[in-house]
């Protein structure tokens, strides 16, 4: 019986981590390990205003797990904004917003073997530049 | 009924052993339940371990996946920018730049008092415009620009304009050098919006930068070279625009003049005049982030052609000008100023002072975006450049509108304005306009 609650508080505490865990999801900025950006580039490489590193096109890349976190507390902007400053950018300028990866493990590998890639996940990564935590 | 004490007898003793079988199969019950749990628990235990074991499984075979993908991606890349056809990705890369398709459509309902536009013109449902432009991915630091124009012209037939064709070369942030027809890069809202209308948040563009041939008095479109770039400086960016085009005519303009229609001169520059403009700008961060201030500068030749194109004058067009632009989550303010400082080259020489400019205050508040807008044109009708053109005459508008976002792709508005032309004919009307845009 004793061991029943204890799998039951558990599972609990699992689920309230999890829920924290949601709310307030770390986001690591991360680039190919080739690729020097400053933290202050972050921004205008993702809204397409920084389009190279020395000689090395960027290559910016959402994650779609994470993209609504990384709008907000990174980019402080909303959904709508961040779209229509994308189809701005691309209608002005000829340039293509960011693809759109499935999830961390997506960009983690995408990041690792493109040079220029820049991307975020919600997990400590290895192997690549981690710009900032958030 | 009467009962038999031998069946009685029997029928007692199957009672009795009923329950005792009840009384032990309890006992048995309890005892099963108890090994249940426990078998239960083991197999819980077991599936836990099938479960730990396949989800370590499914992410190598996930991890591999990616890695896979992750390479051919980056294969990808390199073939682009190696230039070379990418053979069995070859689908895929079609696939890629077929998604690079955008565009702009919008249809509506006007209802306006001007007496100068044929009736059939100005009301009923109208068709606005369907705009297509691709952003195809052509490797390395290759870029182009594609836009197409379908829309019915005022005669009724269908016109089909190649709006943009500009094929870029990105050589770093500071310098990306576009040949082919472009969006004159002066003030913020030519190449902001154009014809943009689902991301601009009016229904209508201010009059005086409107089309060549839809009432505009500025060469909105241009040939020719342009060079842009930006860089950081403090917290903000930097950013400029440089142009050569060739230069604009105004044609069809009778001895009378007032009829004439400006004209980019896309196929070639027949009369050897060029343009050349700059645009600075810097768009502000932190506490002003979403601040953009700029000035302009525009100079070149226009020839004036009769009907027939006989050359009939000349005429220097030189504008400075300067804009301010803000957006944030709440508000966006728009302000353009030009002044005009043109010359007549020939016939009544001299030069003209002019001006034109607008300000729109737009506020969102949840999916309405209430917006308001006053512009004014003050053009002197002895300068060549404005006298020849029919749309070259001073006027005042005052505008105000709500514009509704039905989702992130899609928009309903609803103007009214107030018009007064000043000079060149006096008169005064109102006009009521809805519009449905979409962009995709």
């Amino acid at each position: 019986m004793n061991n029943k609650i204890n799998l039951i508080i558990v599972c609990l505490l699992s689920l309230l981590i999890c829920a924290s865990a949601q709310a307030y999801a770390e986001i690591y900025v991360i680039s190919h390990s080739g690729t020097t950006l400053s933290e202050s580039d972050i921004k205008d490489v993702f809204l397409g205003s920084k389009q190279f590193s020395d000689s090395t096109k960027l290559v910016p890349v959402d994650n779609s797990g994470a993209q609504e976190e990384f709008v907000t507390s990174v980019l402080k902007m909303n959904a709508r904004k961040y779209s229509t400053a994308w189809t701005k950018k691309s209608f002005r300028d000829g340039i293509n917003p960011p693809a759109v990866k499935s999830g961390d493990t997506d960009v983690l590998n995408f990041v690792k073997n493109t040079p220029g890639a820049v991307g975020y996940v919600t997990s400590a990564p290895s192997g690549v530049n981690v710009l900032k935590k958030y | 009924m009467k009962l038999n004490v031998r069946g009685g007898v029997q029928v007692y003793t199957i009672c009795l052993a009923l329950l005792v079988s009840c009384i032990f199969t309890v006992q048995a019950s309890a005892v099963t339940d108890a090994e249940r749990i426990r078998d239960l628990e083991r197999r819980l235990e077991q599936s836990l371990k099938v479960i730990e074991s396949l989800s370590s499984r499914v992410q190598q075979i996930e991890g591999k996946v990616g890695t896979v993908e992750t390479r051919v991606q980056a294969a990808e890349v390199a073939v682009q920018d190696a230039g070379a056809p990418s053979g069995p990705s070859q689908a895929d890369s079609i696939l890629s730049q077929l998604t690079q398709l955008h565009g702009f459509a919008d249809v509506g309902y006007v209802y306006s008092g001007d007496r100068a536009t044929p009736a059939d013109q100005s009301r009923g449902f109208t068709l606005g415009s369907f705009d297509i432009y691709l952003t195809p991915k052509l490797g390395g630091n290759t870029k182009a620009l594609i836009e197409l124009i379908f829309e019915y012209d005022a005669a009724g037939d269908i016109v089909l304009d190649l709006e943009r064709l500009q094929l870029g070369y990105a050589f770093n942030d500071l310098l990306t050098l576009w040949a082919g027809r472009f969006h004159t890069p002066f003030g913020y809202w030519n190449t902001g919006f154009h014809h943009g209308l689902q991301i601009q948040t009016s229904a209508i563009r201010p009059v005086f930068v409107d089309f060549e041939d839809a009432g505009g008095i500025l060469p909105v479109h241009g040939n020719g070279l342009w060079a842009a770039g930006g860089e950081k400086i403090g917290s903000g960016r930097a950013t400029y625009d440089l142009y050569l085009t060739n230069g604009s005519r105004i044609k069809g303009v009778t001895t009378a003049g007032g009829d004439g229609e400006l004209n980019a001169n896309n196929v070639s520059n027949d009369n050897g005049n060029y343009h050349v403009g700059v645009n600075a700008g810097y768009e502000f961060a932190d506490a002003l982030d979403g601040l953009k201030l700029g000035a302009h500068w525009y100079r070149g030749k226009v020839n004036g052609y009769d009907p027939d194109d006989m050359d009939l004058s000349q005429s220097q067009l030189h504008i400075l000008g300067a804009y301010a632009y803000f957006y944030d989550f709440d508000w966006e303010v728009i302000a353009e100023y030009y002044k005009f400082y043109n010359k007549n080259l020939t016939g009544a020489v001299g030069t003209g002072t002019s001006w034109a400019g607008f300000v729109q205050v737009a506020r969102t508040i949840d999916n309405f975006t209430p917006y308001v807008r006053l512009e004014k044109a003050d053009l002197d009708q002895m300068d060549n450049y404005f006298n020849q053109q029919a749309s070259g005459q001073s006027y005042r508008k005052g505008a105000a509108g709500v514009k509704y976002d039905l989702n992130l792709k899609s928009v309903i508005k609803v103007e009214l304005s107030h018009t007064n032309l000043v000079d060149r004919t006096l008169e005064n009307y109102n006009e009521i306009r809805t519009q449905y845009a979409i962009r995709f």
